[in-house]
């Protein structure tokens, strides 16, 4: 080690960092479906936070401070090489084309020097960088590959720097949307063209991404204000820099909103940064139209929203906050009358819900009120009780009111890969839940473990219920069929025992003397309950039901079996999960399934009435099916 | 062979796959970058520390997994064996 060295070895610990990723990004892999590596996958986790919380965030620190720089035992040969590309960049940034071959040939050979290319763009700053790539897309002749490339290779430097060292200058960001701003109404450039080719770069750092998304929508926020155009269209100019956009995309060069998007959506933290503030959001939401029908915003949304399962609570709870904001604001806002919705869009809406189930169960079974505009702009995070970390575990859960969740429901439900996205995390929602409450009542019951039981499978029917009056209700509105989409909606996981006796004919005609034994109690509640209805809504809503109380309740059977609160039926282990169980011959699933719901529970047993699952999902579509009728 | 065997063994193959992945995780090197000759403070020997700390972890862990690998490729053979009995017992029935 050299004089001058103060603790840390530079280049050692650029390679330390750049391992130190490696090692988080591996350990975050390692996955496994087996009940056995549960131990192991835990201390997996442990190691992969006590490396983020701990080596990886010091190392992080050296890398991105100054003490770093100073002894680099060649640094005048990097000032040198970074003074020579910003003289030059000067020297292009005056028109001289002559200059354009000298500095691709710098900046070719040291653009992966971040040392050296952090000093250029601190000394040309935000504003000089803007010049400089604005100048190279529109004042030299297209036909030159060298302008092109020359921003290219600034492009992948800046986001290098921005990841390896920090953001160039603490005002980059902002600076270099100003002079964007600033040069919008010059005839021979298109800085729209300019932000959106910055960016589209996959390598900027969340804090420069995060800037740069802020300071472009701060900009947007006081055009509007004044009534103003944020970027001009029909007199820019064209740009080289577009030329790396299919044609499909080039509408959307000329508004670098939409790009921004995408750059949020490739990179969750710096989509949390922008969604977790309530202006911005508001912004994006309220203050203008989308030609790509909700694409981007919903694509940004839906990153900002989803963290992993092991991620820190403080990141959990940011997700949390963004979803929030994103669910209220779009579901609740005019936004969606105005648009044609994008497919992917319903998509990004659907990702969304289904990672915030709880949430929405929380707003289904509480029947939470609306938030206020006061609330969203101080938003404050719900708690609720998680079973599936033990019987008096709380998360805190993004807050979501009853008309915004509906609208923003039925945005998941306006696309047939949104109503397959929906379906895919309730299901894996209503198997959690059904784990969590058999794991309860095995290791730590309540007083009343039947009555807990009961109270967890109603809200689970309530949840399926909700999704089918809304999925049912989008269909109507685009013009699909609504009944047979809500079959395809529940046929993906029905209990299909009486398929083949049943082929020609409508459920409701069918006798299952099996089944009976555990519809009849819902079924007489449920009668009672709709004498004063039409008998076509009533046989709809029945119809639907049934089909998905069944898939629900063998869920609960399943979970009670697998932590040993309910014996399994004679023959088998345990009970397959449900695909497998369809999966198996049809005497063979009557078998089970009469073995399960014939048998009277033993002294201290509990068992899973699906009657109440039944009756919840009758009652949360029903109005549904009245207004039809 | 059972369905049950079956599940047995694939779990077996999932439980080693685990342990190799773990062992090959580039945590498990990482030691080899953050010598003094790299990083020198307190910090660094807390965090050289912890880093021992965690690979002697998924050392361990890893060694679990081959162990109930073990255990669940004996059951599944115990399972063969006795449906093979089975079999047998039911052609001598016959």
């Amino acid at each position: 080690m050299g004089a001058g060295w103060v603790g840390y070895h530079p280049q050692r610990i650029l390679t330390l960092f750049a391992r130190a990723v490696d090692a988080h990004i591996g350990l975050g892999r390692l996955s496994s479906d087996a009940p056995e590596a549960a131990d192991a996958l835990r201390a997996v986790r442990a190691a992969r936070m006590h490396l983020e919380d701990g080596l990886l965030a010091h190392v992080q620190r050296i890398v991105r401070s100054d003490v770093l720089l100073t002894p680099v035992p060649a640094a005048p040969l990097r000032s040198v090489v970074a003074d020579d590309i910003a003289e030059l960049a000067r020297t292009v940034l005056g028109g001289d084309g002559d200059a354009l071959d000298e500095l691709h040939e710098l900046v070719s050979r040291h653009g992966d020097d971040a040392w050296a290319m952090r000093e250029v763009f601190a000394e040309l700053g935000g504003r000089g960088t803007a010049d400089l790539l604005a100048t190279l897309g529109s004042r030299f002749d297209p036909d030159d590959a060298a302008a092109l490339a020359i921003a290219e290779s600034l492009r992948r430097s800046l986001g290098d720097v921005s990841t390896m060292l920090g953001v160039p200058t603490p005002t980059f960001a902002d600076d270099l949307i100003a002079r964007c701003v600033e040069l919008r109404a010059e005839a021979d450039v298109n800085t729209a063209a300019t932000l959106s080719f910055v960016l589209r770069s996959g390598y900027l750092s969340t804090d420069l991404r995060a800037g740069l998304v802020g300071a472009l929508l701060d900009h947007e926020r006081a055009s509007r204000e004044r009534e103003d155009t944020a970027w001009p269209g029909g007199l820019s100019m064209g740009s080289v820099l577009n030329l790396e956009v299919p044609d499909d995309d080039l509408w959307m060069v000329d508004d670098p909103r939409y790009a921004a998007m995408a750059s949020l959506a490739a990179d969750g933290d710096a989509a949390r940064a922008i969604f977790t503030d309530p202006s911005r959001v508001d912004e994006l939401v309220s203050g203008r139209t989308w030609d790509d029908g909700l694409r981007g915003l919903l694509a940004a949304g839906a990153a900002a929203s989803q963290v992993p399962a092991d991620a820190r609570p403080d990141v959990q709870e940011q997700a949390a906050v963004a979803a929030t904001q994103l669910v209220n604001r779009v579901g609740g806002a005019d936004l969606l009358m105005g648009h044609r919705l994008d497919p992917q869009a319903a998509e990004s809406a659907a990702t969304v819900l289904s990672v915030h189930m709880l949430a929405v169960q929380a707003t289904v079974s509480l029947g939470r009120g609306e938030v206020s505009a006061d609330e969203l702009d101080s938003p404050e995070l719900a708690t609720v009780p998680e079973d599936s970390f033990g019987r008096d575990f709380r998360v805190a859960i993004a807050v979501f009111g009853t008309t915004p969740l509906a609208g923003f429901t039925r945005l998941a439900a306006s696309a047939e890969s949104g109503v397959a996205t929906l379906r895919a995390g309730l299901s894996t929602y209503q198997a959690g839940r059904a784990d969590g409450t058999a794991r309860v009542l095995a290791d730590d019951p309540p007083s009343n473990p039947g009555e807990y039981l009961d109270e967890a499978m109603f809200q689970s029917g309530e949840l399926e219920g909700y999704f089918v009056e809304h999925v049912g209700h989008e269909a109507e509105r685009q013009g699909r069929s609504r009944d047979s989409t809500m079959e395809r909606w529940i046929d993906i996981g029905t209990l299909s025992l009486w398929r083949a006796e049943d082929a020609v004919d409508d459920w409701g005609a069918v006798e299952v003397p099996f089944l009976s034994e555990t519809l009849r109690p819902a079924a007489a509640i449920a009668k009672r309950a709709w004498a004063d209805h039409e008998a076509g809504a009533a046989r709809n809503a029945e119809h639907n039901a049934i089909a998905a109380s069944d898939r629900l309740t063998y869920q609960y059977y399943e979970a009670l079996v697998a932590h040993g609160v309910m014996e399994p039926p004679s023959g088998v282990s345990s009970l397959p999960p449900f695909e497998g169980f369809e999966a198996l011959p049809m005497a063979r699933r009557i078998e089970i399934w009469t073995d399960l719901v014939e048998r009277f529970p033993a002294a201290g047993e509990v068992s899973p009435n699906g009657g109440v699952v039944e009756l919840s999902l009758k009652t949360q579509q029903l109005p549904y099916y009245q207004e039809l009728d | 062979m059972s369905i049950e065997s079956e599940e047995l063994r694939r779990r077996t193959v999932e439980l080693r796959r685990l342990a190799e992945a773990i062992e090959r995780t580039p945590l498990m090197t990482l030691d080899r970058d953050v010598g003094p000759d790299t990083w020198r403070s307190p910090a660094a020997d807390d965090c050289r520390a912890q880093l021992s700390r965690d690979q002697l972890d998924l050392h361990r862990a890893a060694e679990d997994l081959r162990w109930s690998a073990y255990r669940l490729e004996r059951e599944a053979d115990e399972l063969d064996v006795l449906e093979v009995l089975e079999a047998a017992a039911r052609m001598v029935g016959a």
